[in-house]
């Protein structure tokens, strides 16, 4: 019974899209209930495999596909991927939910439902996909699933532009795993995940430092770090908020997951420990290069997605430290951003809703005209430079301890510097927005409760996981242990 | 026991809460600040009673890292009653009037969590929870000053203040990350004890880390800035910012590193920074005069003097006479004369000017580097399919196909021409033929 679960984890998004994009034309509210209704299915799928007493053995779901060349349809929930379909669950969950006020004014909002849920049904395959080509198939059906997203809902003149634009890096990024994975299944003779990591092991250290380097390069697009950033800035501003959401929130993870499953699981740290050195400069450059470039916009929107290249620079370094603290503060990290960006991005949608504008300098003094969204919006703000009481001063300080104990703890002093550079932006965006003088003309609408309250509710949870961090520490732990790097 | 000690913190951190609640019910807040400052000054001198007397119930939090608990040990335990008495004075004493519109109806919830958190970062005996209390003192501080100076809110000023004891926070996480790799303990007793028997290359970057974390909680130059803006508060939020919060907290910290000072024989080099720093104070406290901020001096200077007297006996003294004379520089400061203006401070200006700079730079790669590349990326890719378009498809492909229509055409018309011409003549001559042939067999046959 218990690998059923996890077909109606990854099933229950793809058949309620089909549903909804089905039966539910014309009525907004049948298809949000529905899309809400199904992510909820998976949400129990998840916690029926989590909380069986039989897990301490990974659940597995294994069917044939394609048997002339040995491709299976495996699903495996390991301790890996936990953390990261915690993180997409939750995400898609508020997403929904915030959809539910924000896509009031949108046509065909059922299509656009039915693609949310098809986005979120393939990050969960690609996260439990235990077999290389499952793995590539819906790692491409994300992408084809967002770019329909930003293509058909997308705001703005330049839709089209920046769903090429978008569609295009991403494809380039993608085509590089599509190589590496071809490597690796004609090297070892088989796609399963299992038996390439077992056979790999006779396979010479500069043939898979090449291919983890390849992959690297890849998975760094959907990563977005420096320089690979520039189709990030640009989708996000133009997709509708909720597709931002789970475009910022959850999706850039992906990339993060990609590389701790197939450049340091699959191929071993052994085969990544000549690219340890480029790798963590380029996170360091993310950081500071996304802090920088959150200062030099005044679309607030954009200002929020530069910040995701800046943090997405803090997982890659934790990455690149291979350290078991490092890397477990990096997993830890990718919740934090979850819960801080969907956050950021809610609030600024709000924003631009109640107001009209989205321009940091046609706005100011929303904490009295926005006093809750104004407080919770700084509080996203202070929260992301990783000072207490919020939720990222857990994976930050864990971050800086594998920096240091890394093979190069200069990178780790230097990384210590970093937060400066947010804090710029955050303390910078944070009260230009709040205590700033109030722009004349500034007329500001009620907004939908959903949007609220689902905003709200992040609030809470970035205070709730700084109080009880016991279970995601656990989670990064565990997924850690299975990298082999050793305590 | 130190049920008290918790109890009092707990009060104190319950009615900075319920006060944040009750912010609009301005008159109300203050008496309930007034009365709960005055009960937990009142309350605080028994703790003299269980001065030494074990620890209070270890609380499990952060995983991997070992429990946290209050103690009671001196001198952290003679701060903390002072601390509670500085919150009643600050409470309850009017030296000079409030300044409603800068917010002041927080600054006695703020006052209020300040104080316990001052409490347990004094009293707290694991490292990170102790770190953890100081950024949230830092955090409260920068509250302050952004509520209290109207100048400060907008835009980056406010960051260059908060970056000064961001970078002492760094100091510190460095120090307690080195320390805890040599001694692999949080617990602040067994990680300096082991750092005594270090060896002075892994001493130092730990001292480093320490002096720049005091460096920033005493506001000594370079990193003054905020102590500079602090003097510009009312009284009341004053008290907290320039001295029972930080700068206690940092004088304290420079207490606790004394046998690391004296390991490394450090300490004539830090009676050096405390002379200069003293004498630099000095000339700018009589240049600036009575102005707005000029108090900000004497604080330096005060600082200044725990320089001077770390790493020797009189440093105990130093630490439990600095806040009654920190009190006393914040009552003197409020006898000047007074206009909330914010100065801007030359620290602060190169600070911004470099940040600018770099964002200027960032801005132009992403511009003239990123951007124009992805554009000549696509003016490359149109090119391309414009070559493609009218070489490859225009000319070979459709020449081809051209070619092939031209072909099928022709071979059409010469079918055409063979069947509606030629061949129906030739078939016709042909059955005719056949015809014949089958007549003259049959009348052969016939015969």
């Amino acid at each position: 019974m218990r690998h059923w679960w996890l077909l109606v984890l990854v099933g229950a998004p793809w058949a309620g899209g089909a549903l909804v994009a089905l039966l539910a034309g014309g009525r907004r509210r049948l298809a949000g209930g529905a899309a809400l209704v199904t992510a909820l299915a998976s949400l129990v799928a998840l916690l029926a495999l989590c909380l069986d007493p039989g897990s301490r053995v990974d659940p597995v779901l294994r069917v044939p596909w394609i048997p002339a060349m040995g491709v299976q349809f495996a699903l495996r929930l390991d301790a890996l991927a936990l953390p990261f379909l915690v993180n997409v669950l939750g995400v898609s969950l508020v997403a929904i939910l915030y959809g539910w006020g924000y896509l009031l004014g949108h046509e065909r909002t059922h299509l656009c439902y039915a693609l949310i849920l098809a986005f979120m049904g393939s990050m969960l395959g690609t996260l439990l996909a235990d077999d290389a080509l499952l793995f590539f198939v819906f790692w491409e059906s994300m992408l084809v699933a967002s770019s329909l997203l930003l293509a058909g809902w997308g705001e703005g003149e330049r839709v089209g532009a920046v769903t090429l634009k978008y569609f295009i890096y991403t494809q380039a990024g993608s085509l590089l795993v599509l190589i590496s994975i071809a490597w690796l299944v004609a090297t070892t003779g088989s796609s399963d995940l299992g038996t390439i990591a077992a056979r790999l092991s006779g396979i010479p250290r500069s043939q898979r430092t090449w291919v983890a380097a390849l992959m690297m390069v890849g998975f760094c697009v959907k990563l977005a770090v420096f320089p690979l950033h520039t189709w990030l800035p640009d989708a996000h501003s133009i997709a509708p908020m909720p597709v931002t959401v789970m475009l910022a929130a959850a999706m850039l993870s992906m990339g993060a997951y990609g590389i701790l499953r197939f450049p340091m699981m699959i191929l071993g740290s052994a085969g990544l420990a000549a690219l340890q050195l480029p790798v963590m400069l380029l996170a360091l450059a993310s950081e500071v290069y996304g802090a920088l470039m959150c200062l030099a916009c005044r679309d607030i929107k954009r200002i929020v997605a530069y910040s995701s290249v800046s943090q997405m620079g803090y997982v890659l370094f934790a990455l690149a430290s291979m350290t078991p603290r490092g890397i477990a503060g990096g997993i830890f990290h990718i919740i934090n951003h979850g819960i801080l960006k969907a956050l950021l991005f809610m609030g600024v949608g709000l924003i631009m809703r109640a107001t009209g504008r989205r321009r940091i300098d046609q706005l100011g003094g929303l904490s009295r005209s926005m006093p809750g969204i104004a407080a919770g919006i700084s509080i996203g703000a202070i929260a992301i430079t990783g000072v207490p009481p919020f939720c990222a001063f857990h994976s930050e300080w864990m971050i800086f301890a594998g920096g240091l104990s890394s093979s190069y703890p200069t990178l780790g002093y230097l990384e210590l510097l970093a937060p400066l550079f947010t804090a710029a932006y955050a303390i910078w965006f944070a009260t230009r927005l709040v205590l700033g003088p109030e722009p004349p003309g500034l007329q500001v609408r009620q907004n939908h409760p959903a949007m609220r309250w689902s905003f709200y509710l992040l609030v809470a949870l970035a205070f709730a996981v700084f109080l009880l961090p016991g279970p995601i520490y656990g989670w990064a732990n565990r997924a850690t242990s299975l990298l082999g790097l050793g305590r | 026991m130190t049920g008290l000690l918790v109890g009092l913190v707990a009060g104190s951190l319950g009615t900075g809460i319920a006060l944040l609640a009750l912010g609009r019910h301005t008159r109300l807040a203050s008496r309930v600040g007034k009365v709960s400052s005055l009960c937990l000054a009142a309350l605080s001198p028994l703790l003299l009673l269980q001065a030494g007397d074990g620890t209070s119930a270890r609380v499990g939090w952060i995983p991997e890292t070992e429990t946290a608990a209050l103690t009671l040990r001196a001198p952290a335990v003679y701060l903390a009653i002072m601390a509670f008495g500085a919150l009643a004075l600050a409470q309850t004493w009017r030296a000079e009037p409030f300044f409603p519109e800068n917010g002041a109806r927080y600054w006695s919830a703020l006052a209020h969590l300040l104080c316990s958190l001052v409490v347990v970062a004094l009293t707290v005996d694991q490292f990170l929870a102790r770190y953890i209390v100081l950024e949230l003192v830092a955090l409260c501080t920068m509250v302050v000053l952004a509520l209290g100076i109207p100048g400060l809110r907008h835009g980056l000023q406010l960051w260059s203040r908060y970056a000064q004891l961001r970078l002492g926070d760094i100091g510190l996480i460095v120090t307690i990350l080195l320390l805890w790799r040599a001694s692999g303990t949080f617990l602040i007793e067994e990680m300096l004890a082991r750092a005594t028997f270090l060896s002075p290359r892994e001493q130092i970057p730990i001292l480093l880390g320490g002096l720049l974390a005091v460096w920033a909680k005493m506001g000594l130059p370079p990193l003054h800035g905020w102590v500079v803006d602090s003097a510009l508060l009312p009284w009341q939020a004053r008290v907290w910012a320039a001295g029972a919060a930080l700068p206690l907290l940092g004088a304290y910290l420079l207490y606790r590193l004394t046998p690391l000072l004296l390991a490394l024989g450090a300490t004539p080099l830090l009676t050096v920074g405390g002379v200069v720093i003293l004498v630099w104070a000095s000339a700018k406290l009589l240049r600036s005069g009575p102005r707005p901020g000029g108090s900000s001096w004497w604080f330096i200077g005060h600082s200044a003097v725990g320089l001077l007297l770390a790493g020797t006996q009189s440093m105990s003294a130093f630490l439990l006479t600095f806040l009654p004379i920190r009190v006393v520089l914040c009552l003197a400061g409020a006898r000047a004369p007074r206009r909330v203006k914010w100065t801007w401070e030359a620290d602060g200006k190169g600070a911004l000017a470099g940040l600018d700079a770099l964002v200027r730079a960032a801005r132009t790669i992403e511009r003239h580097l990123l951007e124009a590349g992805n554009r000549r990326l696509a003016e490359g890719v149109k090119a391309l399919s414009r070559l493609t378009a009218s070489a490859l498809e225009g000319r070979i492909l459709e020449g081809l196909n051209r070619g092939g229509v031209r072909l099928a055409r022709s071979i059409g018309r010469t079918l055409q021409d063979v069947h509606v011409g030629r061949l129906r003549r030739n078939l016709l001559w042909a059955s005719l033929g056949v015809i014949a042939v089958v007549a003259f067999t049959i009348a052969a046959f016939a015969r």
